[in-house]
């Protein structure tokens, strides 16, 4: 039984996308195929898991989109790992215009997930600002990645 | 035990009281040079990333390549050296016996796909009060790519025999065990068809050449990367084979702390056999 929903806007050759749930052995991507797109917009803000085959699944998947200009939006942090695990995964030329950095409380042993968008606290160069962030008693919280590895698809 | 490389400073500070234990076993340090013939030895070693102890491990054809971590490191000695003392435990109780100071678990049985919810229901309502960051996240793909292997690759390495566990009423199991300062996983099947040094030596490949560029992509099959995804997550990861009868397969991780914190911490591995 499918743990994945996939809602698919098309406007002329523009896609817009939106993946919620669990990406894995059972999610059928070809249902949705790619072709005729050349622009593919991709929210990933509802993936709450990945295994290895959904990595397959996926990295099948997007390769089928040819030439479109392909942008991820919303990555939580299952999927940047594994941008930046797997080639392929965000295919050569695309953009993730906005992800999700966790930050941790040591006081609270808390956790937040806070949205870096293109623009603003990264760009093309790499990240510009870093957002201050505090837990809900005021404590400062740190960012809980190590960031040579997390930050490495900037580059 | 027995201390094979006397002058190792790794192994001078570690307390009379445990090395006066476990007989049977020898340590020694992983950059000595000295050819070992005892399979009862456990390699120590430090600052190694996660490709060089599976690349390590595999060049010296050792079975226990234990890192020092600030913290824990005693406990993990004495851990791997019970292990070598009594392998046959380590079957017999799942895993379980990797965390005696556990103050929480839980036992799951599943043995199709349609338990696969149920499954991952119970992990996360086990682990929602297990203090340390993302220990969710790294629970959630630890038992897919555990689920992964216990409900599909186990039994096609068996498909052409008339013996099905599954299919005679046996179970899989996935034990869950929270301590203080652990996370335990544990999975087992009652097929026992995990080839280690297979396994072992595709996480080499993976680390070697990239993910992406080994992905299996033959569909039927799993996409074999899900051994380096389990190894990620842990800070202490257990292989045991007993061939034709059980696979137990253990992750063992640091709760507690920022995962950030969890992921510098220095990754052990050990293949525990009969």
């Amino acid at each position: 039984m499918p743990s994945c929903e996939i809602k698919i806007n098309k406007t002329g050759t523009q896609f817009k996308i939106q993946i919620i749930g669990t990406i894995d052995e059972d999610t059928n991507f070809s249902a949705y195929p790619l072709t005729g797109a050349t622009q593919l917009e991709i929210n990933l803000g509802g993936v709450k898991s990945i295994n290895s085959t959904g990595i397959r699944e996926w990295v099948n998947w997007i390769g089928a989109a040819g030439g479109a200009a392909i942008v991820y939006t919303n990555c939580p942090k299952i999927i940047i790992d594994q941008i930046n695990m797997v080639r392929g995964f965000l295919p050569k030329g695309g953009k993730v215009l906005s992800f999700y950095v966790p930050y941790y409380s040591e006081e609270l042993k808390s956790e937040k997930h806070v949205l870096f968008t293109f623009g603003q606290e990264y760009d093309q160069t790499g990240l510009k600002t870093v957002p201050s962030v505090k837990d809900d008693k005021g404590n400062p919280m740190e960012m809980d990645v190590i960031e040579s590895k997390y930050f490495k698809f900037l580059k | 035990m027995k201390i094979l490389s006397p002058k190792s400073d790794l192994i001078k500070n570690i307390s009379k009281k445990i090395l006066d234990n476990y007989v049977n076993v020898s340590i020694i340090d992983a950059s000595d040079e000295i050819e070992v013939q005892n399979d009862k030895t456990i390699f120590i070693s430090q600052n190694l990333e996660s490709a060089q102890v599976v690349d390590l491990l595999i060049r010296k054809r050792c079975s226990h390549l234990l890192q020092m971590n600030e913290s824990h490191f005693l406990e993990d000695l004495e851990r791997t050296a019970a292990l070598l003392e009594n392998p046959k435990e380590y079957f017999s109780s799942q895993g379980q016996c990797l965390l005696k100071s556990a103050r929480k678990s839980h036992m799951i049985e599943f043995s199709n796909p349609s338990d696969k919810e149920r499954l991952k229901n119970e992990c996360s309502d086990f682990v929602i009060k297990a203090k340390g960051a993302l220990i969710a996240e790294s629970l959630d793909a630890i038992v897919e790519e555990l689920y992964m292997n216990a409900a599909f690759d186990a039994p096609r390495l068996r498909q052409n025999e008339k013996n099905h566990p599954y299919i005679d009423g046996c179970k899989a199991k996935i034990v869950l065990m929270l301590s203080d300062y652990h996370l335990l996983v544990s999975c087992y099947d009652p097929y026992g068809t995990l080839d280690m040094m297979k396994f072992v030596e595709r996480m080499n490949e993976v680390y070697k050449k990239g993910a992406g560029n080994v992905l299996n992509m033959k569909k039927g099959a799993g996409a074999g990367i899900g051994c380096t995804v389990l190894f990620e997550h842990s800070t202490n990861f257990f292989l045991g084979v007993i061939p034709g009868q059980a696979t137990v397969v253990t992750c063992l991780l640091r709760t507690g702390i920022s995962a950030k914190h969890r992921a510098q911490l220095k990754k052990s591995l050990h293949l525990i056999r009969i």
